[in-house]
């Protein structure tokens, strides 16, 4: 029996948590004015780029002691193109037997955690997320080949500022019960979507 | 004598009578815009901008000595922000854009929690969208928002919280009621 509880205390320190970028975050970034006023005209294949696991580098505000780790988190470096298709299907058609190719690799990633309680060791409640992401693109359309390494920082509140009705407390709660994994794939997906965004713009004209 | 004169009329001296201006205020609705949406490119939007007021007062008790102004300005901006999410070409008042998106307030009104510091916002507009020079709708929308807001602390007014809610309202309307209309006649 002590065994068995050793055995799964290694298996728990071993593996890291995997976060899947599948681009159910990006899905819901389409345009719905652009599917209405403009034509696709021309077809696309996205290519996944080998599948390689990521490890992404994790940085906390708290210091390594006796009863706490850093956690782990791995990536599929090629989920990438998940995000990829789902951008190039608001222009293009999504065709594998296409000419035009375009494909998406995750070089690197980097994790900050901030801990509300630095001391606390116990309790684990994060204040803020930032993941820090190199994305490298290629795409060939009509012949133009575009190749371009990026990177992005964004935070949990997706770079975005604003006030919610300041420092008051308020009878309608909405918390949010996403996970950190959750979270690192919601900030991951809007990061890649605004490289993508910003840099393969006008593709197909 | 007179003292009791000046002492029987000493509260109406603090009863705060003034008049709230609504102005825009881009940090109201940052957070519920959208900017890594990938915009169309090749239509263009021009958003009307008209100005005139509309002056209304708090219908609860407390507050009731307010007088809110708001400029049909807002709502033109915030159409404004609306627009930019999704187009790249958006102007004011451009008659040779592809559409043209024009709102009129109609009617308001506000007013504040008995409890709390919260309050509650009515916006009556009617929204008109052309093609060039064809309408394609015109349509009078009207919504409700409460802020829910118990208690805000290093405020000192209810006032504040109630600006804040007029553009969040005007903003999802946009988006919950006004879209999918817009959708629609295109």
């Amino acid at each position: 029996m002590k065994f068995f509880i050793m055995l799964l205390m290694v298996i728990g320190c071993v593996f890291a948590s995997e976060v899947k970028v599948d681009g159910a975050y990006s899905k819901m970034l389409g345009n719905p004015f652009k599917a209405k006023l403009e034509v696709k005209t021309q077809d696309i294949a996205v290519v996944s780029s080998p599948v390689k696991n990521l490890e992404l580098v994790v940085e906390t505000n708290r210091e390594r002691e006796f009863g706490f780790y850093n956690p782990t988190f791995t990536l599929n470096s090629s989920d990438c193109s998940n995000v990829l298709r789902t951008f190039l299907s608001e222009d293009f058609n999504i065709v594998a037997t296409s000419s035009n190719s375009a494909t998406c690799e995750i070089v690197r990633g980097k994790v900050i955690l901030t801990y509300v309680r630095e001391q606390e060791r116990w309790m684990n409640q994060l204040s803020d997320i930032v993941v820090e992401l190199t994305v490298r693109v290629k795409s060939t359309v009509n012949g133009t080949v575009k190749e371009f390494t990026a990177d992005s920082k964004m935070n949990k509140e997706l770079n975005k500022t604003g006030e919610n009705y300041g420092l008051s407390i308020r009878a309608v709660w909405n918390p949010d019960y996403s996970n950190v994994e959750q979270n690192i794939q919601k900030i991951a997906e809007h990061s890649i979507y605004d490289i993508l965004n910003k840099n393969l713009n006008g593709a197909s004209r | 004598m007179k003292n009791l004169f000046f002492l029987v009329l000493l509260p109406f001296l603090f009863t705060g009578c003034m008049t709230v201006t609504a102005n825009y205020n881009p940090e109201y609705n940052s957070l519920e815009k959208n900017d890594y949406i990938s915009k169309v490119n090749k239509s263009s939007v021009s958003v009307d901008y008209s100005d005139f007021v509309l002056k209304r007062s708090p219908t609860s008790l407390s507050g009731s000595a307010l007088t809110y102004e708001i400029h049909n300005e807002l709502f033109s901006k915030v159409s404004f922000d609306f627009f930019s999410q999704y187009f790249n070409n958006v102007k004011y008042n451009q008659k040779s854009s592809d559409y043209y998106s024009k709102v009129e307030l109609i009617d308001f009104g506000v007013s504040f929690y008995s409890l709390g510091d919260g309050s509650k916002v009515y916006i009556k507009i009617k929204y008109s969208f052309y093609d060039k020079n064809k309408e394609l709708f015109s349509k009078v929308y009207e919504t409700t928002q409460e802020n829910n807001i118990i208690l805000r602390p290093f405020a000192f007014t209810k006032k504040e919280s109630s600006l804040e809610l007029i553009q969040k309202a005007t903003f999802l309307m946009f988006e919950t009621q006004i879209k999918p209309d817009i959708l629609n006649a295109l």
